[in-house]
């Protein structure tokens, strides 16, 4: 062996070694267990093959927490995206506000999960909490024992936090996708004539595609990560109402001790999030064949 | 109009921002009472004394020194492990190096606490399970693909020449690398550990289950008990004081590294 491989292996190995047995081994482990029926440590596993992962298909409460999920997905995806780019458009324009918003707007995003959580949780609170206190103030019929113990309101609330811990980084994104756009190309298209919501919809957003499907990406990886917030805002109730897979995992692994069915709902949410992820790749991230010349339509 | 209304969308967003941290950080001065009495209010006397029963009775205090201890226990052996990997990976290509570097790259998109169940387990049989060394390895792990990622960026950026004539002043392989190269990627290094010890500070799921004992859990698991008892017991000043201290380091880490960190998200983001 010459210095120069023995170099690479060297080099190379802590890394792999330390990735390869702690990611990679585990992640295939987790496929291999969830075909057994086992409970807590005990290595007394029952094979059962496939019947962890179709029994999900009859239990409700993985019902909920898929339509949860794709919830998220869908309403807060929009949300998040339609509010981003809008937001990155205005702050295009320097001024003292934009300043003051471009400093503060990751802060939602660097603060731990589990604070984002507690502060929506209090905000939410019955007796003191601003946004229960301040939506009952202006006449939004909220219910009066506090919003996270009531089904619809629960979701709602989970939504909103949800956006507003991630919307910033969003912004920051298409900010950056905004300023990559050729002026020139947007001076042409004002020149021939279209401005205002039409060129956004003909020029800019077309342009905009790889910064998109990196937001779906994200997006998706968020939305499937989701557990601190559900876990302290709500646990996942009232009755299961916002079961969410990672806090149905946990719940199931930790609660009541169910190895090999928590493994399956891990497995399961890793192919959904796959498979979500490449549809929604395909569906959006399109790259506009000539941008040139839609351009100069 | 457009102006307008992007001004006042601009406004909503911060405050709805602000308020909230705001609120927190006044609350956290505010005696139980005055919480519930005067939610909007402002503290009559600051009571500076939530802090100390946080910080004392409610366990902070020992969950900030095992988060600090985890946070700069990660580093120390993620930073060489993914700067020694990403360096090769890009300067020494072999057959093979690209696939190792994808691989890493697949890390970075997938929730980590989908393989906890399998991770628990190894962890647990390697003896490791609710120790200071089992986390602090598992945390390497996870964050060696943003890692790797990003500083086999920096690294691709330096020209080969300056290998080149590290060699010809005598430098063996891994001398060039720790006296010439490591050294100018420095920037980037510390961009990395920075955004890298922000996500370890945050981190919740992987402590929550890997370092459950009391004696060795993290802020954000001592925060989270803490909300979950304070509540019955309702020292709520102190509860806030115990926000405060979770999220106030990284705030103020984040501002002061705001335009370094917003540059390797977005490289991070754009890149892939």
């Amino acid at each position: 062996m010459n210095t120069r491989t023995r170099f690479i292996i060297g080099f190379l190995s802590p890394a792999v070694l330390i990735y390869g047995l702690l990611v990679g081994f585990p992640l295939l482990q987790s496929f291999y267990y969830s075909m057994f029926r086992w409970k807590g440590m005990s290595l007394n596993m029952k094979f059962v093959g496939a019947k962890n992962l179709t029994q999900f298909a009859q239990d409700p409460v993985m019902h909920t927490a898929g339509t949860n999920q794709i919830l998220l997905l869908v309403c807060g995806g929009l949300m998040i995206v339609m509010f981003a780019v809008s937001l990155a458009h205005a702050l295009l324009v320097p001024s003292k506000l934009t300043k003051v918003v471009q400093a503060v707007m990751l802060f939602p995003q660097v603060v731990s999960m589990v604070v984002v959580g507690i502060i929506w949780q209090f905000l939410w609170h019955p007796s003191y909490g601003l946004l229960f206190l301040g939506g009952k103030a202006v006449g939004v019929p909220l219910p009066k024992d506090g919003v996270l113990g009531v089904e619809k309101w629960a979701s709602l609330a989970i939504l909103l936090a949800f956006v507003w811990h991630a919307l910033g980084f969003y912004v920051m994104l298409f900010g950056a996708g905004l300023r990559n756009i050729d002026g020139e190309v947007l001076e042409a298209a004002e020149i021939d004539g279209a401005s205002g919501w039409r060129r956004f919809r003909e020029i800019t957003w077309p342009l905009l595609w790889s910064v998109k499907r990196v937001a779906v990406i994200y997006i998706v990886s968020n939305v499937m990560g989701t557990f601190a917030l559900v876990q302290m805002m709500t646990k996942a109730g009232p009755d299961n109402a916002t079961q969410v897979f990672l806090t149905y995992m946990y719940q199931k692994g930790w609660d009541e001790s169910q190895m090999g069915q928590a493994s399956a709902i891990a497995v399961y949410s890793f192919i959904v999030a796959m498979l979500l992820g490449a549809v929604v790749w395909r569906v959006i991230g399109k790259n506009p064949e000539n941008p040139r010349r839609s351009a100069a339509i | 109009m457009t102006k307008f209304i992007g001004k006042l969308l601009l406004l909503v967003f911060g405050i709805s921002i602000v308020v909230p941290f705001l609120w927190v950080l006044v609350s956290s001065f505010k005696t139980g009472n005055e919480i519930f009495a005067s939610p909007w209010g402002m503290p009559k006397n600051p009571q500076f004394v939530n802090f100390r029963h946080a910080w004392f009775d409610g366990e902070i205090g020992s969950n900030f020194v095992n988060s600090i201890i985890m946070t700069l226990g990660t580093l120390a052996i993620l930073i060489p492990t993914g700067a020694m990997a990403a360096y090769v990976l890009v300067k020494y290509p072999f057959k093979g190096s690209k696939l190792i570097l994808n691989s890493f790259m697949g890390g970075l998109m997938f929730p980590n606490f989908l393989v906890i169940i399998p991770l628990y387990l190894l962890i647990a049989r390697l003896g490791l399970l609710n120790t200071k060394i089992g986390l602090i390895l598992v945390y390497v792990a996870y964050s060696l693909a943003f890692t790797v990622f990003v500083l086999s960026g920096f690294f691709e950026q330096l020209p080969n020449e300056l290998i080149e004539a590290s060699f010809l002043d005598g430098c063996s392989h891994s001398e060039s690398f720790w006296k010439v190269m490591f050294p100018l990627a420095k920037p980037g290094v510390l961009v990395v550990a920075i955004f890298n010890a922000i996500g370890l500070w945050n981190e919740y799921p992987l402590a929550l289950v890997l370092a459950q004992d009391k004696s060795i859990q993290t802020l954000p698991v001592g925060i989270a008990n803490l909300t979950m008892t304070q509540q019955y017991s309702g020292d709520w000043g102190a509860l806030f004081a115990g926000i405060v201290i979770v999220m106030l380091p990284v705030m103020i880490v984040y501002l002061i590294f705001r335009e370094q960190i917003q540059k390797t998200m977005l490289a991070g983001a754009l890149k892939g």
